[in-house]
């Protein structure tokens, strides 16, 4: 049997005078300021690249990918020179193994409040894999991939309250997750992302909530892993890991359960609830006529409208629209007197907005989206006409998250000409 | 600190205990080694899981994301409990800085090849940094993450050497890196990777070249830091640093002033001229339908060539967005019928992984039909009468550096044919278009 002895701290003669405040910073920074950098690169990529949008989350992420090698490589150096047994590193295995059941806990608390509030804690997740993968967002490999990123920003907050603290108590744990993160992520989630949501206080409620039990989850690590755990016989020290392993694996089932099971067919339905509102109408304006040479030149628009709704996630989304194809006569006095044609790839749509106020706006400005339509005639085939018939079809491309669907659309309405131009 | 090597492991006695050892030799290997491989090796694996096409490329990175945390505690945990002072995480971090000269050597070796044989060996780190985070490819965008994971992907090639043999001797180096790496990048790269670009001689010579230069690399680099270093005083010392990081950062910023200087103005040239050689023309008759006083008409244009091959031999397509297709069907004087066609975006090769289909979807998309329907009165109209058929498309031209807004008229006279409504009907449109 071989052991590593480990390296003793105490100084044979005291140190003569305190370390300066310099010393003591550079100690702080190497033994806890570089460790906490490395570990918390998760939580940097969602700042910069999911909540601040410096740039894009896929490319905020490649932070991660960078401390892949420097934090074990880190960990293995500081491990090798240092004679501190108080150092982070030296126990950085076991806060690891200590972030897993607090942050499994900030789900598994919110689980009720789905079946009382129906606020699901698993709705952004779609958000952070959809950005980071490019996936539709309410599917299955975007929910998965957000369950990737959830894991690892969870381990790393929550290691970082471990690796920040050297007195892990009960008042640094409720003031560092229950108060500051809890007060952070209030602040930067509703103004930075979840667009469309209509926060109400549960909602805030519920999350502060969440993060209390994680602060108090977090506390009790030490206690259960270092102090309950080792003194228990066998089938109770089985029966506490499987709990744990039950705890860890229940947000995660429990949300691809339910995403399964249920909401991918009601946002299913929901969809095509909402496709069936759609309208495509023309405008109340009249249809304008320009006459050159020997042609006249009519031109209407046709008003996309009624797209939004209310997703299972509780977000506001539009109907995505387009391309849209529109054929069509106008007719006067029982003839066919021009050709229309109109045509509108994917039309203007807020869902893809991540700035909640831009989402506001842009919401607004979609909610009636004009289609023009341009048609071909003979000059003098309604010269006289003041009303003519306009007979319309449109063809449109409808696509919700889950659904996509292709809708004919058909009008016959009676428009004013607005003559302008050498005809008039 | 102190290790203690373990003792000799006790002998078996029988044929049934014989089984034991065998098993924990494997437990040990599996442990000490087999773990750690296979989490050093994550950038190398989530890349494969997107070349194999076994997950989207951005999902194959999850594992990368997951390996982030998983490798860190494999790698304290292990140094906490093992007692092994030849286990590769007891060294974790003399072999990852011992990594990163090799990588750096395979591009370096590889920089006199643009010059000599125009083999741009950094293309692929755009695929790599497309594949990862979406950017648009030739770019700044897309190299810089690209470079970052070709870094990666290199320290981990590098890092299965010290992790895989207990022995580090130039023999394991040159199978490993001259035998087994060559052999399978050779194989790899020309399969999935290498779209629109035949992998010629040279490519096979420069690939075995800067592996074994790698693999030499990474068989000095223990020799090095253990013999040659303690001797060194201390000016030959930061000598040798200066060195090391020399040659680490020789590779990237050559390819990022190469990439500023000569590549994008070249690449943005060669666009140029595709773009000027797009063209539309008629393809075949128009055919007409008199239903009800009115007559439709169909005909169809084609666009291209869009095939070129760009800075480093590849083939690639031009692409077109917002095709709109007007136009007028007149016979003298007289108009009588106007035309229109719209598309979002022609085909595009863009999305085409997978080498081997590359050239038949190249092939394909080079000269693309796009449909155009008209309409306009029946009066006098039939098949067999000649027609002047006049069209003017926009569309935005597209390359990797650079786009065009262009319009392309035409005029040809032509002879109506017949034709049925339903081969009149407009093309569906499509959700996914």
């Amino acid at each position: 049997m071989s052991t590593i002895a480990l390296p003793t701290t105490t100084s044979p003669t005291p140190s003569p005078a305190p370390p300066s405040r310099v010393a003591a910073l550079r100690t702080w920074v190497v033994q806890r300021g570089v460790l906490f950098m490395l570990l918390t690169t998760p939580m940097l990529a969602l700042f910069g690249g999911f909540l601040l949008r410096y740039t894009t989350l896929p490319v905020s992420t490649l932070l991660v990918f960078g401390s892949f090698a420097l934090l074990p490589l880190w960990i293995s150096y500081r491990r090798s020179v240092s004679r501190d047994p108080d150092e982070p590193v030296h126990h950085i295995h076991q806060y690891l193994k200590w972030a897993v059941l607090p942050y499994v806990t900030f789900s598994v608390v919110r689980i009720l409040p789905f079946y009382l509030f129906s606020i699901n804690y698993w709705g952004v997740w779609y958000n952070f894999g959809a950005q980071l993968t490019g996936e539709r967002p309410g599917t299955l490999p975007a929910l998965i991939a957000g369950m990737a990123m959830y894991t690892i920003q969870g381990i790393a907050l929550n290691t970082s309250f471990f690796v920040l603290f050297r007195r892990h108590s009960l008042l640094n744990a409720l003031l560092y997750i229950g108060v500051w993160f809890s007060s952070l992520f209030n602040f930067v989630f509703p103004v930075y992302s979840l667009a469309g949501d209509k926060l109400t206080p549960t909602w805030y409620a519920i999350d502060i909530l969440a993060h209390f039990a994680m602060a108090l989850t977090a506390w009790s690590m030490p206690g259960l892993w270092e102090g309950i755990l080792p003194r228990l016989r066998f089938p109770a020290r089985a029966g506490v890991l499987a709990g744990a392993a039950v705890l860890v694996i229940l947000p995660y089932a429990f949300g691809i359960d339910r995403a399964v099971q249920w909401q991918f067919a009601a946002q299913a339905a929901v969809e095509r609830a909402a496709m069936a509102q759609v309208t495509i109408g023309t405008g109340a304006g009249p249809a304008r006529v320009t006459a050159g040479g020997n042609q006249a030149r009519y031109e209407f628009g046709l008003q996309v409208a009624h797209r939004t709704y209310l997703n299972t996630n509780g977000l506001e989304r539009d109907v995505g629209v387009g391309p849209v194809q529109v054929t069509g006569q106008i007719i006067s006095s029982g003839r066919t007197v021009a050709w229309c044609y109109g045509y509108a790839g994917p039309l203007p749509s807020p869902n893809k907005v991540a700035d909640p106020r831009s989402f506001a706006t842009a919401l607004a400005e979609d909610a009636r989206v004009t289609v023009p339509v341009v048609c071909y005639g003979l000059a003098n085939s309604s010269q006289s006409a003041h009303q003519v018939v306009v007979e319309w079809t449109a063809q449109a491309a409808l696509a919700g998250d889950r659904t996509q669907q292709v809708r004919d659309f058909r009008g016959q309405e009676l428009v004013a000409l607005d003559r302008a131009g050498p005809g008039r | 600190m102190t290790l203690v090597q373990d003792g000799p492991p006790a002998r078996a006695d029988s044929r049934g205990d014989a089984a034991q050892p065998r098993r924990q030799l494997l437990f040990d290997w599996v442990v000490k080694r087999g773990v750690l491989f296979a989490l050093v090796t994550a950038p190398l694996a989530s890349l494969f899981l997107g070349l194999l096409r076994i997950a989207p490329p951005r999902m194959g990175y999850l594992y990368l994301l997951l390996a982030s945390i998983a490798l860190p505690a494999w790698v304290a945990w292990r140094r906490a409990r093992s007692t092994d002072p030849d286990e590769p995480a007891q060294h974790f971090h003399r072999y990852a800085l011992y990594a990163l000269v090799p990588v750096a050597m395979f591009s370096v070796v590889r920089i006199p090849a643009l010059s000599l044989t125009r083999f741009v060996f950094w293309m692929p780190w755009y695929g790599f940094g497309v594949g990862a985070t979406g950017q648009p490819p030739g770019t700044i965008g897309s190299l810089l993450p690209g470079a970052l994971l070709y870094a990666l992907q290199g320290w981990s090639l590098g890092m299965v050497y010290y992790v895989l043999f207990k022995r580090q001797t130039l023999l394991n180096a040159v199978l490993l890196y001259t035998g087994f790496i060559s052999s399978l990048y050779s194989f790899i790269f020309p399969v999935f990777i290498m779209v629109g670009l035949p992998a010629t001689p040279v490519f096979h010579l420069t690939n075995y070249w800067a592996h074994t230069a790698m693999g030499l690399t990474a068989w000095f680099m223990p020799r090095f830091w253990q013999r040659t270093w303690p001797r060194l005083a201390r000016p030959a010392r930061a000598c040798a640093i200066a060195g090391f990081a020399l040659v680490f950062a020789a590779p990237f910023s050559y390819v990022v002033a190469t990439a500023n200087l000569w590549q994008f103005g070249t690449q943005a040239h060669i666009e140029q001229t595709a773009f000027a050689r797009v063209q539309a023309s008629l393809s075949g008759s128009p055919a007409v339908a008199v239903e009800s006083g009115q007559a439709e008409y169909a005909y169809v244009l084609v666009l291209g060539p869009r095939a070129y091959r760009n800075y480093g031999g590849a083939y690639r397509a031009i692409d077109a967005t917002g095709v709109q297709v007007r136009g007028q069907l007149s016979r003298g004087q007289q108009v009588i019928a106007w035309c229109a066609g719209d598309l979002d975006a022609l085909p595009s090769v863009r999305t085409v992984r997978d080498p081997e289909r590359f050239f038949a979807a190249l092939s394909s998309v080079n000269y693309t039909r796009v449909s155009v329907r008209c309409a306009g009165p029946a009066a006098g109209i039939g098949p067999g009468q000649v027609v002047n058929v006049s069209w003017t498309v926009q569309l935005l031209l597209q390359g990797e550096r650079s786009t065009d807004q262009r319009t392309l008229t035409g005029e040809q006279p032509a002879r109506l044919t017949a034709g049925t409504p339903a081969s009149l009907a407009p093309v569906p449109v499509s959700p996914d278009q």
